[in-house]
């Protein structure tokens, strides 16, 4: 290889991977990235959607994102953002899917319906003293299969911020 | 020539460059293959979740699942003959766009990850390089058994493979040597390295100003990605709690990270100062994982610094043992009815005088 060539591939490269800075910080992609993550100002308060398993006596259990057809946690968020944010039918087939496959899973017999909630939470106060925010609930469905129990209605909110026994790990490189 | 061209031309072993295509090939083929599943998952995504980002946003819908996976396997064996040094122009570039093509599509489904960018990077820029001068298994010239008592000495068909310890001469190669040398390949896989750290630190200078080194816009990024995971049914960060109840030592780390961010070009330094950097960036990547469970492998595992240091070092005594295995076998079983060739104590092995120490100078 030529010093020539070798001078332009450097520079393109470099070139490309610096590309980002002219472009809007949040103007994200792959593989040239402006690396958005963990740089935005960010509130404590946290507004977002999530699934809930409701087990036969009516305690909350988390779901793991594999019940939402992904082993990624943030993979998981952004699927139920846009699912429970989008029209209701969507939101309708969204809880049937998490449903059928919680159905499937054999370490979650005991959870016979599943809540698409929306709520909002101070994360350091819940972090810090277990203070859980206000929720609301999107959309309901039952587990095909489960025997419903004496009173499927929730006790409590959110699960706890521990999550589950056996849930998936961390994330990678996500926001 | 430039005070600028010069450096960034300076001569540089073939090992090095040679030792950053085992450990960055090995990793981006271990990754791919652990990403599989996953890949395999959101193929079967619906068609409305898919976000094209990259390259992907060729695509107008989604790919059939069999196509998918072919690529990303096709990408997987490309990148351990990558890895190999096999038939390197051929399947570095392929393995590189390989990849490229599976973890752009892996991350058109509504969620961008940043583990994978400079692994991405670096696999493009190591497809542009004569990576595979050194340390490579390599088809060249080999006796063949004779097909009959009447041939002792056929003619070697160009099929066996050897594994070169060093440059191979024009001769082996059939073209001239690479004139530009290694140093601008490693140096370029360096600056790779630094940009994306930059680009990091120059965000949050973009989005939050000088307050993000407060401490308090990280402490709300460790809560909120803390409880989101714990909402999702993830696994919340061993420390995550403990720090976010003490947001003045958050302001500590805030001011290290800006520090390792803002602070990369000094990676561009070499020696002691770039080994400083890379030590500080890979205990930022501790601190991550310890404070917000967020995992970037590529540098966890220190192979994303590898430009920084003299990789060959490390990688090199991993290269021994398969090198000396393949030598002794061929020492063993010369190929019968021929007159085993001896370069270097090595019969059958072209280019192979024992560890090579030649730096080019250009």
């Amino acid at each position: 290889m030529s010093r020539l060539v070798a001078a332009i591939v450097s520079v393109g490269l470099v070139a490309a991977a610096l590309e980002p800075v002219v472009r809007k910080p949040d103007d994200d992609g792959f593989p040239l990235s402006t690396f958005p993550m963990f740089a935005a100002p960010r509130p404590s308060r946290l507004a977002m959607s999530y699934a809930v398993g409701v087990a036969r006596d009516g305690r909350p259990r988390s779901l793991s994102p594999e019940h939402l057809g992904t082993g990624e946690v943030m993979q998981a968020f952004a699927m139920l953002q846009r699912g429970i944010d989008g029209s209701a039918r969507g939101r309708t087939a969204l809880c049937a899917a998490i449903a059928a496959r919680v159905a499937r899973d054999p370490a979650y017999r005991d959870v016979v319906a599943i809540r698409l909630v929306s709520a909002t939470h101070d994360a350091v106060a819940y972090l810090a003293a277990g203070t859980v925010g206000a929720e609301t609930e999107r959309a309901r469905c039952d587990v095909p299969g489960a025997e419903p129990g004496a009173d499927p209605t929730p006790a409590g909110g959110a699960p706890g911020p521990g999550g589950v026994a056996g849930a998936a790990g961390g994330s990678r490189g996500a926001p | 020539m430039t005070r600028l061209g010069r450096w960034w031309f300076a001569p540089a072993p073939a090992e090095r460059l040679a030792a950053l295509r085992i450990a960055t090939g090995g990793f981006a083929a271990i990754w791919m293959i652990a990403r599989l599943p996953e890949v395999v998952a959101v193929a079967r995504l619906p068609a409305r979740e898919l976000d094209p980002v990259g390259v992907v946003r060729v695509l107008g819908a989604p790919l059939p699942v069999v196509a998918v996976v072919a690529i990303a396997v096709a990408a997987i064996g490309c990148l351990i003959a990558m890895t190999a040094g096999w038939r390197y122009r051929a399947t570095a570039p392929a393995a590189a766009l390989g990849m490229l093509w599976t973890l752009s599509y892996r991350n058109a489904w509504g969620m961008v990850f940043h583990t994978d960018n400079l692994l991405v990077l670096h696999v493009l820029a190591l497809a542009c390089a004569p990576a595979a001068d050194a340390w490579a298994v390599r088809r060249s010239p080999r006796p063949r058994r004779p097909r009959g008592p009447a041939r002792p000495e056929a003619s070697p068909p160009p099929s066996a493979p050897v594994v070169a310890s060093e440059p191979a001469p024009p001769a082996a190669t059939g073209r001239t040597r690479a004139a530009a040398g290694y140093g601008w390949a490693i140096k370029l896989l360096a600056a790779l390295t630094c940009a994306t750290y930059l680009l990091a630190g120059i965000a949050k200078l973009r989005l939050a100003g000088l307050g993000w080194a407060g401490g308090e816009q990280l402490r709300n990024q460790i809560a909120v990605d803390n409880l989101r995971k714990a909402l999702l049914g993830g696994s919340t960060a061993p420390f995550a709690r403990l720090f976010v109840a003490h947001p003045r030592v958050l302001a500590m780390f805030a001011i290290a990270t800006l520090g390792v961010e803002l602070g990369a070009p000094l990676g561009m330094l070499g020696g002691r100062v770039a080994r400083l950097w890379a030590w500080a960036a890979w205990s930022f990547h501790v601190g991550v994982v310890l404070t917000m469970n967020v995992w970037f492998p590529y540098p966890l595992v220190g192979v994303a610094f590898f430009p920084l240091i003299h990789a060959e070092r490390v990688i090199g005594g991993l290269v021994a043992r398969p090198r000396q295995w393949w030598h002794s076998r061929n020492a063993a079983r010369p190929a019968p009815g021929t007159k085993p060739t001896t370069r270097g104590g090595v019969p059958g092995c072209e280019a192979d005088r024992g560890p090579a120490k030649q730096v080019r100078r250009d």
